[in-house]
């Protein structure tokens, strides 16, 4: 199975050239001005590389090419959910790196203030793995992006609809503190989750047929 | 032993199945899977490699059901299928880091050998290989494992005549060694002739006959004779025959009996493809 992965990497590896570019352009604007924000999209825009590998291996049918080798269908999905966590860790990695270069900058860093945000934001990241990998492995890659935008397009829109309700009545503000055990909470269920739906797709695949 | 044994295959899709399909490729053996397109080789060997799921019926890897230990025996299988190859974006020496953490038993010197002989260059990518490339690259990774069981599909269709040959002469060395089994499928039929020991045919995705390749042209015959000679023939005699310009074209079971029977009447060997042709587009007595 660590081949498979190898092949992911070396398909990563064209595209994170570009991907780099980008965040250096970002860092560049965000960072001296003491903006954490692009730590969050480091560690969504990560993981999201795996629809890439997945929409290349089904244009070339890799897949069907892989199965005839000692590799079993359980073992693919594996390993595009190990990629998936794999690229989380990457993009927090990454992000650490970008906060710690931010602090320079910023004189009043909070670390646990960062450390939660990333979490958090993982968190949701997980999310998108949870619900995008098994519905990628039922109606394939080009059908689940419409399902990403649709997720996107219901989180930006909940987002919206929250603020516009709770526009007039003060939020109450919680320190780091008092927010960590629920966002601790948030992540183990995501993690649980997560192993569900790997589970799923699992299953999924094994009844797929591939022709 | 046999290398492959399916017996009593059965999958229905929307508009096409395959119907009873048994034959088995003995150790040792190259057998040839051939017909049109569309005729069900590409489905049967897929249904071997377990890519989809049978209706019913058995299949035999190397003796053992092909769904059990199937990690085991692709080990111990190469496959080139048509259309399915390596990623673009990798070149010849990163396939082999694939493969290497693939194959327990992948070898990278032969894997490098092969690309030396192919004329293969390890660092150009995939995408930039032309389909001929494309298809030796297919095989020496299929071959770096030392398999002891090849499954081509149409591995040498869209080939010009110079890259064909090679290939045929790799797989011939392959088959030197006693324990090794070719089953290829093509619709190129002078391909299959040219190596296969047993020639299985399937029209619609059902198995019209599966013979020694000698038993078929050594045998067969096609007798050009009259429509009141036909009626001569019987059942028996007379595998399919075609109605043409200038009178009936008979595909028979035996040349020699034939030429007793018809002392004054032209009777030609077969090639594999009049056979094909006439179980296709012939009738039945």
């Amino acid at each position: 199975m660590k081949g498979l992965l190898y092949k992911d990497f070396y398909c990563l590896k064209q595209n994170m050239k570009y991907i780099f570019a980008i965040f250096l352009l970002f860092g560049c604007i965000f960072i001296p001005q003491g903006n954490s924000s692009i730590i969050g999209t480091f560690v969504i825009i990560f993981p999201m590389l795996v629809i890439t590998t997945l929409s290349y291996d089904q244009a070339g049918k890799w897949d069907r090419f892989a199965l005839t080798m000692p590799i079993t269908r359980k073992m693919l999905v594996r390993s595009k959910y190990i990629l998936f966590l794999l690229m989380l860790l990457f993009g927090m990695f990454v992000g650490a790196i970008f906060s710690a270069i931010s602090m320079l900058f910023v004189k009043n860093f909070d670390m646990m203030e960062i450390g939660l945000e990333t979490s958090a934001v993982a968190a949701v990241a997980l999310w998108f793995g949870i619900l995008l990998l098994p519905l990628i492995y039922k109606f394939g890659v080009e059908r689940a992006r419409l399902f990403l935008l649709l997720l996107f397009a219901l989180c930006g829109g909940s987002i919206m609809a929250l603020v516009s309700i709770f526009k007039d009545t003060p939020l109450p503000s919680f320190t780091p503190q008092q927010l960590a055990p629920f966002i601790g909470a948030f992540l183990v269920i995501s993690v649980i989750a997560y192993a569900v739906s790997y589970l799923i797709s699992v299953k999924i695949y094994q009844k797929k047929e591939l022709s | 032993m046999n290398a492959i044994e399916l017996c009593d295959v059965n999958k229905s899709y929307d508009g096409f199945s395959l119907n009873h399909v048994s034959f088995f490729v003995p150790k040792g053996c190259v057998v040839g899977l051939i017909g049109e397109n569309g005729a069900g080789k590409s489905t049967t060997l897929k249904a071997i490699l377990n890519l989809i799921h049978i209706d019913s019926g058995n299949i035999l890897l190397f003796g053992k059901d092909h769904t059990q230990q199937e990690i085991l025996a692709r080990e111990k299988i190469g496959t080139v299928f048509e259309e399915c190859e390596f990623p673009p974006y990798l070149n010849a020496s990163e396939v082999s880091n694939v493969m290497k953490n693939i194959y327990r038993t992948w070898d990278k010197t032969a894997f490098l050998s092969y690309l030396k002989q192919f004329d293969l260059p390890a660092k150009k990518r995939v995408k930039d290989y032309s389909r001929g490339m494309k298809m030796k690259l297919s095989i020496a990774a299929a071959l770096a494992h030392h398999p002891s069981l090849l499954i081509l599909d149409e591995a040498t269709s869209g080939l010009d005549p110079i890259v064909r040959e090679e290939i045929l002469d790799i797989l011939r060395e392959f088959i030197q060694t006693e324990e090794n089994s070719i089953l290829l499928s093509s619709h190129i039929t002078t391909c299959v002739y040219r190596i296969a020991y047993y020639i299985t045919f399937i029209h619609d995705g059902t198995i019209m006959f599966h013979h020694p390749k000698d038993d078929l042209t050594d045998r067969l015959g096609i007798l050009r004779c009259s429509r009141e000679d036909l009626a001569k023939l019987t059942p028996s005699e007379c595998i399919r025959y075609r109605q043409q310009a200038f009178g009936m074209e008979v595909l028979i079971r035996d040349r020699a009996d034939a030429r007793r029977k018809f002392p004054s009447a032209v009777i030609d060997p077969v090639t594999i493809e009049d056979i094909m042709l006439f179980f296709i587009r012939g009738e039945q007595l």
